[in-house]
């Protein structure tokens, strides 16, 4: 190449620059371009959350924010796929005796945990033996006899009874989930609530954590990812970032004007009032969270005035649902009415036992308080004050059962005093909360009578086994129709509503999985392109 | 007769206590008239017309749940006064008692004195905060919590007019001829501690409300849904940005409400000082 086509070729590259530029000035494509070069590496990504951790123990508590952050950090033997179904996470393969009594699990070769040891089946043995007793959920797994440790990554569960697709559904299931950790570690900690170290499998590992203040975690090098192709919680993880910061920010309003100002690069728990705002601002991207969340309400069962049914009946026939839905959140686009105890998302969503539903009628509540020979006693409405879903669905619907004649105090607590006043029976009449299950037999862990509530029943007892060993979806189905109608019968709970959650990140943030919108956080695949 | 109408002439000449009772004059109206003067139920929902902003059938538009703002503001205004009123009342009784004993028996007043200094170490809302969650959420229980933390002060400055009067001559006197302890006491000490109690006690008003709805916006004050100036910030908050008005009225009317009391205070404190009614009974008597 001669000089002259050397300056020509100069002069032509500094031309195109110098367009591209003008364009990229122009409307910004010249930077879409560059993002669709492909994912970034490195980066500090600030997530606002907006409450702090009672436990950093996720085997023990279903409280939230933990799986937003310890979701990033361990793994279990299954996790939730795109349309939160359970898929193999640590394990390779698994097959389930024709009596259905046995199962067995072919863990991955080669998973590191933080601390550098390689994961083998005395770690799940060890972790699901602890899990089982100090977890909530892991207690409905009564049935589970025995693990045995066939091989160095083969396990096998003994059972009583027939357990079938349920099984999976457990082990996946984000609340007080079926994390592997050390052997070492699950031993150590024998208590629920109390966990000495925090080390798992997952694609960034625990740092630092300033109660009340932030908790950092960084990149795990050394993460041997899956080879199938990403799939929500499962499937091929990348830790593009080099440190994730969970901030705790209790004040909504501060979560958005730290997002603005690119304090935050995701923010969690927005009032949906800010969604027409944050669609039309620069820069950042509102997430409409699904699955819907139910807003129920339940009574205790065991103690006081709704031990008996008619008082039940009573505030079911009177509640009006769209009167809380529309005083829950601000826009239409946030609540919807549906019936069935499965969100609209689920499969198992259903309008059995619909005439039980958002009936609104004070009159026959009035009648079912007659019948219970309800005198006028003060009822003791525990509210949760961080939520402000909770906090308002609460007022409306007290003030419904104040129109029929339920005198209710309304006691209003923060949400370790709530969890503490929900669980003693003689402190608590009733009190919502929010949830979603998007299997029938999960509603085990709730309404098999240890939860606060203490609602049980033989026939939903009887459903419930029966669902254990079921793995033919139409059956299922059927079961979960009959659930709902038991539900709905005995008034196990009052449905008050369904909300959708609003996150929001900033556009900077890349995640082409659609991990961030969907229900608690997953960070992997995630990458900054500032 | 013409006495009394000096001593009215000497409080409506302060500029500072007129413009007080200017401001507080009208919301203890609003106060106590709230039922005829709110158009709605406070509590009443309505949500269909949440969100509203100002208009005609809504004064200070609608709330989250469709409430009246205008209402629940016009019923804060009891509530707040009602817990204000009462602890300053509440807080007299005690620190009058209290301030009495401890500055006429001096062999009460070291041991009184160290729990009242014990009670004044804790910031004021700190410690409300440490009350309310340990009592719970009550409207009485505001005013105890508050009836505890103002009682040290009042109870200082009567003690600190005990202590000056009780070396008066008078008392002596009264003393010499047999008078008993609760007699000179009442009849003697007690009206010559009031002026500047008064004074603090009106400040201690202003205090309340502030402190009421701090307390309230925090979640440890009035359980809601009841309309205390505090609650409707505290609920508002969230919405600051798509609903203004739900914060900007009650913030309002608190700012008002402290603002007359402590123009009160700072005007009775000008026209009690017995220096400075020297002053102005020269003036009046030279305009006489």
């Amino acid at each position: 190449m001669n000089r002259k086509s050397q300056v020509l070729c100069l002069l032509l590259g500094l031309l195109s620059l110098v367009f591209l530029s003008c364009e990229g000035g122009k409307d910004g494509r010249l930077r879409e371009k560059t993002e669709s070069t492909g994912p970034v590496r490195g980066g500090t990504l600030n997530v606002a959350l907006w409450v702090s951790f009672p436990t950093l123990d996720w085997q023990s508590t279903v409280g939230h924010p933990l799986p937003q952050v310890m979701l990033q950090v361990y793994e279990g033997l299954f996790g939730l796929g795109k349309d939160f179904d359970p898929e193999p996470e640590l394990t390779e393969s698994w097959a389930v005796s024709k009596d259905k009594m046995t199962w067995t699990f072919g863990l991955r070769k080669g998973v590191l945990f933080h601390n550098g040891k390689e994961m083998t089946a005395e770690d799940v043995k060890a972790s699901l033996e602890r899990w089982k007793r100090v977890s909530p959920r892991g207690v409905t797994l009564k049935e589970l006899r025995e693990i045995e440790i066939v091989s160095k990554d083969t396990v096998r569960f003994y059972f009583d009874k027939p357990v079938g697709r349920f099984l999976k559904l457990i082990l996946a299931a984000d609340e007080s989930k079926a994390v592997i950790m050390p052997k070492e570690i699950a031993e150590a900690s024998p208590q629920g609530g109390a966990l000495n170290e925090i080390v798992g499998t997952g694609p960034y590992q625990f740092d630092e954590y300033r109660t009340e203040e932030y908790l950092r975690l960084k990149r795990f090098e050394k993460y041997v990812p899956r080879t199938d192709p990403p799939n929500y919680q499962t499937g091929k993880k990348v830790a593009y970032l080099d440190d994730i910061i969970f901030w705790i920010v209790p004040e909504a309003f501060t979560r958005v004007a730290g997002l603005e100002r690119e304090e935050y690069d995701v923010v969690t728990r927005l009032p949906d009032s800010e969604f027409e705002r944050l669609r039309s601002a620069e820069g950042v991207e509102p997430l409409v969270t699904v699955p819907a969340l139910l807003d129920y309400l339940i009574f205790n069962h065991k103690k006081g005035d709704f031990a008996d049914i008619n008082m039940r009946r009573a505030v079911q026939s009177l509640v009006n649902v769209e009167e809380v839905d529309r005083s829950m959140v601000a826009s239409k686009e946030f609540w919807t009415l549906n019936p069935s105890i499965y969100p609209p998302e689920s499969a198992y969503n259903t309008d059995e036992a619909s005439e039980y539903y958002n009936q609104g009628n004070i009159e026959k509540g009035k009648e079912f308080l007659k019948k219970a020979g309800y005198r006028g006693e003060k009822v003791k409405f525990l509210v949760l004050r961080e939520e402000p879903e909770i906090y308002r669905a609460s007022i409306t619907v007290a003030e419904q059962m104040k129109a029929a004649g339920i005198k209710v105090d309304l006691m209003f607590y923060d949400l370790a005093t709530w969890v503490a006043k929900r669980a003693d029976p003689y402190e608590m009449d009733m009190f919502i909360t929010k949830g979603y299950w998007l299997d029938p037999s999960l509603f085990h862990a709730e309404f098999g009578g240890r939860f606060p509530g203490w609602f049980t029943s033989p026939e939903t007892e009887e459903v419930f086994t029966e669902l254990a060993s079921e793995t033919d979806f139409e059956k299922r189905y059927q079961l979960g129709k009959k659930l709902q109608r038991l539900f709905y019968e005995k008034v196990a709970f009052v449905n008050v509503g369904y909300h959708y959650g609003l996150k929001a990140k900033r556009t900077s943030v890349k995640d082409p999985e659609g991990n961030i919108s969907r229900g608690n956080l997953t960070l992997h695949n995630v990458w900054l392109d500032r | 007769m013409r006495s009394k109408y000096i001593e009215l002439r000497r409080f409506l000449r302060n500029r500072l206590f007129l413009l007080g009772l200017l401001i507080l004059v009208p919301i203890a109206l609003v106060a106590i008239f709230a039922p005829f003067i709110a158009p709605f139920d406070p509590l009443d929902l309505d949500v269909k017309n949440k969100f509203l902003p100002m208009n005609s059938g809504h004064l200070f538009g609608t709330d989250e749940f469709g409430r009246d703002v205008f209402s629940r503001v016009v019923h804060g205004s009891t509530i707040s006064l009602r817990v204000g009123g009462l602890t300053a009342l509440f807080t007299s009784i005690l620190g009058i008692v209290i301030g009495l004993a401890s500055g006429y028996y001096k062999s009460m007043d070291a041991v009184i004195m160290r729990v009242m200094d014990g009670l004044m170490i804790f910031p004021g809302l700190l410690l409300g905060i440490m009350l309310m969650a340990a009592m719970g959420p009550h409207e009485m229980n505001v005013v105890l919590a508050m009836t505890i933390l103002y009682t040290p002060r009042i109870v200082r400055v009567v003690r600190s007019s005990v202590l000056e009067i009780k070396t008066m001559e008078y008392i002596d006197a009264a003393r010499v001829l047999g008078v008993h302890d609760l007699r000179i006491l009442l009849r003697h000490i007690l009206p010559n501690c009031l002026a500047p109690l008064i004074v603090q006690v009106t400040f201690g008003f202003a205090w309340a409300i502030l402190v009421e709805s701090g307390l309230s916006f925090l979640g440890l004050g009035t359980p809601p849904p009841a309309p205390s100036w505090g609650n409707i910030i505290g609920d508002g908050r969230e919405f600051i940005r798509t609903a203004p008005w739900l914060m900007i009225f009650p913030g309002v009317m608190i700012s008002a409400a402290v603002l007359g009391l402590n123009l009160i205070g700072d005007g009775l404190r000008d026209i009690l000082d017995p220096k400075l009614r020297h002053v102005s009974s020269k003036v009046e008597s030279s305009v006489v």
